[in-house]
């Protein structure tokens, strides 16, 4: 079997379209890689609904929770039939122990993902200071 | 020998304080992991030197440009005279694919990194809908 085959066989669900994971708010502390298929990641802003992003085959979601325990920061509604492999805190660390690759680029996602919060950070932080200086 | 001692038989480098470990826009050479003292990053801003945080015994530092190959971000100062294993980059791959359960551990302080941005942000966010002043 497959290495591929093999995790889905171990953690993977089916999930049909219009399906949400999850909304945000909730409390959970799955994460799930997407394995096949595609998602949509959308966060009120306001009143409106914005789309964050779309993440489809090999691109994961919901660490947050797993990693620190945070609520959803956001909502994911499955946009094509897919399957992903539901991760749980207990499953997690023998997961990354097992399939090296995996723990690899989620390393380096995470990191990629905090150096570009923490420029737009940098960004807002720079403007937030012009804004309160008068005139 | 105790793993420390042979850890930092291996990796270890005495950096007296004062000393410039990286400065924003260089390459990356390799992640820190401290045994002793205390290392400050900051960012310059503006002339001012901003910090982020004081790390002592434990901590590690350093590992994000070497893991999305990107210059350095931050700058990294040694405050006291320290003991700093310096992990190479080839070596820190081998490193998180080893047993170590370094791997975990960073990816848990790299999400708790993200976590603070949030909140920093969304702080923004609220003070620009509901200025107090």
């Amino acid at each position: 079997m497959k290495n591929e085959e093999q995790l889905f066989w171990k953690f993977g669900k089916s999930f049909s379209k219009g399906t949400v994971l999850f909304r945000e708010g909730d409390l959970g502390r799955d994460m799930f890689i997407v394995q096949q298929g595609k998602v949509q990641v959308k966060k009120r802003v306001g009143s409106t609904e914005e789309l964050l992003a779309e993440l489809s085959t090999g691109e994961f979601f919901g660490e947050m929770a797993l990693l620190i325990g945070l609520d959803r920061s956001a909502t994911v509604e499955v946009i094509e039939d897919s399957k992903l492999l539901v991760i749980s805190p207990e499953t997690f660390a023998s997961l990354l122990k097992s399939d090296i690759e995996i723990a690899l680029k989620m390393l380096k996602k995470m990191a990629a993902r905090l150096r570009a919060v923490d420029e737009h950070l940098e960004t807002a932080l720079l403007e937030a200071k012009k804004e309160k200086r008068p005139g | 020998m105790k793993e420390g001692t042979r850890l930092f038989r291996k990796f270890g480098q005495r950096f007296p304080a004062g000393t410039l470990l990286f400065e924003e826009g260089q390459p990356c050479v390799g992640m820190f992991i401290i045994q002793r003292g205390r290392v400050c990053l900051f960012k310059k801003m503006g002339g001012k030197k901003i910090t982020i945080d004081v790390l002592g015994e434990g901590d590690f530092f350093g590992e994000m440009a070497c893991l999305i190959g990107r210059p350095r971000s931050i700058n990294a100062v040694v405050e006291e005279d320290s003991e700093i294993l310096v992990v190479q980059p080839e070596i820190l791959e081998s490193l998180f694919r080893g047993n170590s359960g370094m791997g975990l551990k960073v990816l848990g302080n790299l999400a708790s990194r993200l976590k603070k941005a949030y909140e920093i942000i969304e702080g923004l966010i609220q003070d620009r809908e509901h200025p107090s002043s």
